[in-house]
């Protein structure tokens, strides 16, 4: 039976700018099973990534999470991320949870050895002595397939390619074996042959480490390569979630299947490719019926007036979409 | 047959590097090694390699922004490799350029109609009126409001400043259109819009593209042909269906297997290329790719493998494709 390590429920987080509040993030709920990888997908703006940030209490002022828990399940307890003291959060982030991002190079320190990075997390965390630390550390940069290992240890990042940075952050995201791995967009800077090699390292890492992880992408591909489950956001809220072999299968939301169809795959030979008709919605565009009703090409009237809900359609598929929702009705 | 509409032969360029800032040691930095290419009139040749292949620095050594350090460029049977500015102005009215990031590569300060219609000032076509007429039909044509001409850049979307970028490109009427990662900055929803849109042009117009781009399959989708590139060099080329079937080349083999395709029933696992593309100016002897190719055998350090025919218009250059 599958095991709830991470249950967000109703997570709200907006800026404040001078040209008006954007609600980047409006009412997202999603559970990450222990062990199980949930990739979340959607387009630049769709919060995807300040649904990130604010669990991992990374939002800053103008932003600010105005709503929502986020328990972490661990060693018996469950704690609210977002009501946590600092103290108690200094714990947790860094050791029981981690996060990568798109862009090593922003992450790593540049006048800092990465051997230092690395062996920092494990020093304050594990209470390593220095020699076990940089035992420790040597282990993960050849353990994430760092050539070399021991003596790179006292390189700087910018020594290091772009796969290889990121190689390092994952070293270092993983040093405390982490409950949950946060990963927003890890692969997307990388060259494909470096993706695919990034993409396996995470998968051997769970596999040997039993750590769940949270995939942040706009790429459909990298979700088919590594999610367990795939939640579909748009403008700010998840329009569908489910297993993935179903959102690649039978995906529900027009949204979704217009997003799966639209993409170009190697050996199909089209003329032209389906698309999906305007332009992604601005931040600060709010409507009262559903986001994607202006592109949608199964609008009925109530999806202007009205915003449906995600509803569990099947076990485990759950789908925002009046039309959809109906049909499935209709199929009982 | 269709004509030949471009072809580079044995085009180099190469750029002087230093291994370290101040006082490391000088190289040469061959970033367009020998490559021979050719583009048919109202066809689609693609371009695919991972970053600092080259295929960018190709581009624009085509379109002699970059002067070559070798080889020559043959455009509509003229040789415009040495070409002063004066000689090449007609023919650059003839090969125009979309560029990856369409808002860096519109005029911030210039309205859409100024942006669309400036390459029609600069080359003196036309009357103000004849060119604003022309303007709007462009915008039209693109999917854009003719209204929309007296707005700015930074009001648009990134996929509607794309098609700014691409009306401008097609207001002298080229003949070549050189689309350096055209939708690699676009969301997804918008990508397959624009890449319509492209092949509805090039019907339309009767345009040639050189389709550049590190995604094989959006590649694929636009190209009749496809050339691969590693370090400067092309390892092989061929029809598009031949390239993704069956690739030859041990490279292009590791470039498709690692697509991450969007079915979760088929994932890429670990027989992947190996290792990371060496450093500037540490090129391998021999074969560039043998540093990661799994067939490497003593001969790919000592022989570089030419360019040969494997198959119907289909070439390699590895000694065991």
């Amino acid at each position: 039976m599958t095991k709830p390590l991470l249950e967000v429920a109703d997570l709200k987080t907006q800026f404040n700018l001078e040209q008006g509040v954007i609600r980047a993030v409006n009412g997202v709920s999603f559970t990450v099973d222990e062990g199980s990888v949930l990739g979340i997908v959607g387009e630049s703006g769709c919060g995807k990534s300040v649904t990130a940030l604010s669990i991992m209490r990374l939002v800053e002022p103008p932003g600010r999470v105005t709503s929502g828990k986020a328990l972490f399940h661990d060693g018996g307890s469950a704690r609210d991320l977002l009501a946590l003291p600092p103290s108690a959060l200094e714990d947790i982030l860094g050791n029981r949870i981690s996060m990568i991002f798109q862009d090593p190079m922003t992450s790593l320190n540049p006048v800092l050895t990465v051997g230092y990075q690395i062996m920092e997390p494990l020093r304050v965390h594990r209470r390593l002595s220095r020699r076990e630390a940089r035992d420790e550390a040597a282990r993960l940069l050849r353990r994430v397939g760092i050539p070399g290992a021991r003596e790179r240890l006292d390189d700087y990042p910018h020594q290091f390619s772009g796969g290889m940075r990121q190689r390092v952050m994952i070293a270092m995201a993983v040093a405390c074996k982490p409950k949950l791995l946060i990963a927003d967009e890890p692969t997307t800077a990388l060259d494909v042959t470096i993706q695919a090699q990034i993409l396996n390292l995470l998968r051997e890492l769970k596999r040997e480490l039993g750590t769940s992880v949270v995939i942040i992408t706009h790429d459909l591909g990298v979700i088919a390569q590594i999610a367990d489950r795939v939640a579909v956001m748009y403008a700010g809220r998840m329009v569908e979630e489910a297993p993935v072999g179903e959102i690649f299968g039978t995906p529900r939301h027009p949204y979704t299947r217009a997003l799966v169809a639209s993409i170009p795959r190697l050996n199909e030979w089209h003329e032209r490719l389906p698309t999906i008709e305007g332009t992604p919605p601005r931040p600060r565009d709010e409507r009262v019926g559903c986001a994607f009703e202006p592109r949608c090409p199964y609008r009925i009237p109530r999806c202007a007036d009205e915003r449906p809900s995600l509803v569990e359609l099947s076990a485990g598929h759950a789908c925002a979409c009046w039309v959809a929702g109906e049909d499935a009705q209709g199929a009982r | 047959m269709t004509e030949t509409l471009l072809q580079t032969i044995e085009l180099t360029k190469s750029f002087p590097v230093r291994r370290a800032p101040f006082g490391g040691k000088r190289v040469k930095h061959v970033a367009v090694d020998r490559v021979s290419l050719s583009v048919r009139e109202g066809e689609t040749l693609g371009l695919v390699g991972e970053s600092g292949c080259g295929k960018s620095t190709l581009a624009l050594t085509v379109m002699r922004l970059y002067e070559p350090t070798g080889g020559s460029i043959v455009f509509a049977g003229q040789d415009i490799t040495r070409l002063d500015e004066r000689a090449l102005k007609p023919v650059r009215r003839q090969m125009q350029m979309v560029f990856q990031d369409p808002f860096a590569s519109l005029d911030p300060r210039l309205t859409v109609e100024e942006i669309v219609g400036e390459p029609l000032v600069i080359h003196k076509t036309g009357t103000r009126k004849e060119r604003a007429a022309a303007v709007e039909r462009l915008l039209e044509r693109v999917g854009l409001d003719a209204g929309d001409v007296h707005r700015y850049p930074a009001e648009f979307s990134g996929g509607q400043q794309q098609r700014i970028g691409i009306a401008r490109s097609l207001a002298l009427r080229p003949r070549l259109l050189i689309c350096d990662e055209p939708v690699s900055a676009l969301d997804v929803s918008v990508q397959a819009q624009i890449l319509n849109l492209l092949r509805d042009l090039q019907d339309e117009f009767r345009l040639a593209y050189l389709f550049i781009s590190h995604n094989i399959a959006v590649t694929a989708f636009m190209s009749r042909r496809i050339g691969v590139m590693y370090l400067g060099r092309v390892v092989e080329v061929g029809a598009s269906k031949q390239i993704v079937s069956a690739p030859r080349h041990p490279y292009t083999q590791a470039l498709v297997a690692a697509v991450p395709e969007p079915d979760p029933s088929r994932r890429v696992d670990e027989s992947g290329v190996r290792g990371d593309v060496p450093d500037i100016g540490l090129r391998p002897s021999g074969c560039a790719f043998r540093t990661r190719c799994p067939l490497a055998e003593s001969r790919c350090e000592t022989e570089e493998p030419q360019l040969r025919r494997v198959g119907e218009g289909h070439e390699a250059a590895c000694h065991f494709a």
